[in-house]
């Protein structure tokens, strides 16, 4: 694959760029070709050094755990993979304790990579939900492609399904699904097997994301209903299940494009895709939409590049977080490029057009759409 | 090779004391790859031997043949790859023992390099493996650990490794 760097500065990594690109360009692909598989990627958040913070202490070289320093094992057990936590968890009271608290998964996190998550849908209609993940794994960074265990008891897993849910979007490792009948939605969390039934407001409506809010350290689902030409959102919180109307301070009329968001700033963004009160005009001045998470607040602002033809090129566009910014992805159908901006003062909202990634040829397509077909045949 | 006296920058050398009193004499530019020596040196500490009070004989050894091998400007990459790969086939109890003093020397990619053997190295293990490596004491009863190991079956399953190295 051949790409160009526009103007990029000597601590720039293309090609990690470009596997970004490419995570996305995968669910891109999928969804535009209508197949079997839907695939997402299993976003993590990169949340900084907090692993040195709680390490550089004097008090952590405490021995609570045994004959090394705590900040040593958490060091060893912060690079091992979730199923081997999850059996050291046997171990004893504090070592449970120690890893199922949000510090050690914030660090544990802060070490994963991207993974993709591929659901064979086809499959799942016959004998219960059918997930795989793909990435590289803790320690050796080694490509894995396996299968994710569920519970047979689980609801999404119930044979009895019709159409079994359909995955929709993750979050730090939760999955949420969506009764493709009902406005009904299952968030999982497939390394406890817990699952959580989020039941629809009185009206129907469709998710825009599903989030950890770090403030309150919990997640929650921001959800929208469409009536007419207004939209009302609101806020789901699953440790309480309660819904929360978001309470907006003028008329926020607008639908995001999927419910792929990117966290940056303390705020999800999306495209954004309808515009109710200019319906058929793309709401490129309001191409972003932003959702303050500690203040619940709505609001948009414009996406880089020129104004837009149709509204269908707004599915084009996606964004992603790239050194800790805001990253605007938009992929050139006719081009077979991908333009790449990145917000680089995001109070000022100054965007440059850092990269341009051309892909190699027309059949990177057929091979990405190859990959998620039959991954086992490439794998 | 130019004989050591006639090289015209001068040499400061160290010497560094294990827990069992063995004193080891080191070249300063290798030895202050550990931050500890460094700042030692640096308040002007170092005139004297510097007692390792955590760090016996045996681990220091090795401690010191991975910083010579990591500061020499003669090995290239691939000898200290081979050299990191080898260094990390001793057994985990040495590993174990090199962490904790790569940790108090503050030696980051010592650290680093041990810590991923040792995740790598027990990763496969069954948790009681894992209690016996680490010493650490179960306080839980036999019903409780079979009840947690009843919430998540699926992560005992497959061919886990009972052996303690």
């Amino acid at each position: 694959m051949a790409f160009e760097v526009d103007g990029g500065g000597d601590e720039q990594d293309p090609i990690m760029v470009l596997e970004a690109v490419m995570a996305d360009m995968v669910q891109a692909v999928a969804l535009a070709l209508v197949m079997a598989l839907q695939c997402f990627t299993w976003t993590t958040e990169l949340l900084g050094s907090l692993f040195n913070i709680i390490c550089k202490d004097e008090e952590d070289f405490a021995e609570t755990f045994g004959r090394l320093p705590d900040c040593l094992i958490i060091d060893i057990l912060s690079r091992l993979p979730v199923d081997c936590l999850v059996r050291f968890r046997r171990d004893c009271r504090d070592l449970r304790a120690l890893i199922s608290s949000h510090d050690f998964t914030t660090v544990h996190l802060s070490r994963a990579r991207p993974m993709l998550l591929i659901h064979d849908y086809y499959e799942s209609t016959k004998n219960g939900q059918q997930l795989y993940v793909f990435g590289a794994e803790h320690l050796n960074g080694k490509n894995v492609f396996r299968k994710l265990h569920l519970r047979p008891e689980l609801t999404i897993n119930n044979k009895r399904w019709e159409q079994p849910p359909t995955l929709q979007c993750s979050c730090q490792g939760v999955i949420l699904f969506a009764d493709p009948m009902y406005p009904t939605y299952y968030a999982l969390n497939p390394i406890t097997q817990e699952e959580v039934t989020i039941k629809h407001t009185p009206d129907p409506g469709k998710s825009c994301a599903l989030y950890f809010c770090p403030l309150t350290r919990q997640f929650k689902l921001l959800y929208v209903q469409a009536q007419g030409s207004l939209c009302q959102y609101f806020v789901y919180m699953l440790k309480t299940q309660t819904w929360r109307k978001i309470q907006s301070s003028s008329t926020f009329n607008f639908l995001p494009y999927r419910n792929s968001h990117a966290v940056v700033n303390g705020a999800l963004h999306w495209i954004m895709y309808t515009d109710f009160e200019k319906e058929g005009i793309p709401p490129c001045a309001n191409g972003i939409m932003v959702f303050r998470m500690d203040k619940e607040e709505l609001s948009a602002m414009p996406h880089p590049g020129s104004l837009c033809t149709s509204k269908k090129v707004h599915t084009t566009m996606t964004l992603i977080v790239k050194e800790n910014c805001l990253s605007f992805c938009h992929l050139l159908v006719s081009e077979h490029a991908v333009d790449i901006w990145i917000l680089e003062d995001y109070e000022m909202r100054a965007w440059n057009k850092r990269y341009k990634v051309t892909l190699f040829d027309k059949k990177i397509f057929f091979l990405l759409f190859c990959l998620i077909f039959s991954p086992g045949r490439y794998l | 090779m130019a004989e050591a006296s006639s090289s015209i920058t001068e040499k400061f050398f160290l010497t560094l004391k294990s827990s069992d009193g063995d004193e080891f004499v080191l070249e300063e530019s290798i030895a202050i790859q550990s931050i500890t020596i460094k700042n030692m040196v640096e308040d002007g500490c170092s005139s004297s031997v510097i007692p390792l009070s955590k760090v016996d004989t045996e681990t220091l050894i090795k401690v010191i043949e991975y910083m010579k091998m990591h500061s020499s400007t003669s090995s290239n990459e691939e000898e200290i790859e081979n050299f990191d790969k080898k260094f990390v086939s001793n057994s985990i109890n040495t590993i174990l023992n090199i962490l904790e003093a790569a940790n108090f020397l503050d030696i980051n990619n010592l650290l680093e390099l041990c810590a991923e053997a040792v995740a790598n190295r027990i990763k496969n293990k069954t948790p009681e493996a894992v209690r016996k490596i680490f010493n650490i004491t179960s306080d839980f009863t036999p019903e409780e650990e079979a009840e947690i190991r009843n919430e998540t079956p699926w992560a005992f399953e497959g061919n886990l490794d009972h052996s303690l190295d």
